[in-house]
């Protein structure tokens, strides 16, 4: 979460947060700022530990740890915690460049320095759960937003058909498959998205 | 001989899909935002 300059800014009737480190004095803030909530621990630790059976979310938004594993998992874990008409964000699911893209944040800081490149983006193989979803997540519709460094958006309408496309196959998606099978993506303007979120709720 | 060319060109970026620097990208914020506005009062949780 950093500093939390994204979380805080944003305005809801009750935000939760969740960050195994929080880089920011979230004491202080929860007393600031009524109905907010922070919960340091790993994402696992909250939906099997601390979050309550009845509790349900509007809008979750999963920017956790960049490995197409755990984002999965935190997206199966919060299809139970979602509202029927709620929505999910998922960050980073477009990596900025092929050293971004590698699980392994080892890896990437030494390719890094061998090859003098001084960004430090880390955006991991979230990109596969975007495969993961058009495959397995038939009952719900999405999209990437046109004009962003990768938000993907996605919310309860089942989609009439889904491509015929093994796990194994979904696992082994590379960096280059983002271009190749643009289309996945399914990216658009966030007006329009806005607008099919609504007409799905009606 | 067949060598091949030093350079392959470069085709204009597609406006379809982001490039890898978007011009005027839409901030994280402003979109988590515009989706929480679509709720009265909402409930979100964030992960990382």
């Amino acid at each position: 979460m950093n500093k939390g300059m994204t979380f805080n800014a944003l305005k809801a009737g009750t935000k939760v947060a969740v960050d195994p480190k929080f880089l920011f004095d979230f004491e202080a803030v929860r007393q600031e700022v009524p109905g907010t909530s922070f919960h340091e621990t790993t994402s696992d630790d909250y939906f099997g530990n601390i979050a309550s059976r009845d509790t349900a979310f509007d809008v979750i938004y999963l920017d956790g740890l960049h490995t197409a594993e755990q984002t999965i998992r935190d997206l199966v874990n919060a299809t139970s915690f979602l509202k029927d008409c709620g929505v999910i964000i998922i960050d980073d699911v477009f990596p900025c460049s092929y050293v971004a893209s590698l699980p392994n944040r080892r890896e990437t800081r030494l390719i890094r320095q061998a090859s003098g490149d001084t960004t430090g983006a880390w955006m991991g193989d979230v990109y596969r759960l975007v495969f993961f979803v058009e495959t397995f997540c038939q009952q719900f519709s999405y999209c990437t937003v046109n004009n962003n460094h990768g938000q993907l958006v996605m919310w309860r309408e089942p989609r009439r058909s889904v491509p015929d496309r093994t796990l194994t196959q979904v696992g082994e998606k590379a960096y280059k498959d983002i271009f190749l099978e643009k289309d996945s993506f399914q990216c658009a303007p966030l007006s329009q998205i806005l607008k099919r979120i609504e007409a799905a709720r009606r | 001989m067949n060598l091949a060319p030093a350079e392959v060109p470069v085709e204009p970026a597609s406006d379809v899909f982001p490039s890898l620097t978007p011009h005027d990208p839409i901030s994280r914020n402003r979109i988590v935002q515009a989706i929480l506005d679509l709720f009265d009062a909402p409930i979100t949780l964030r992960l990382g």
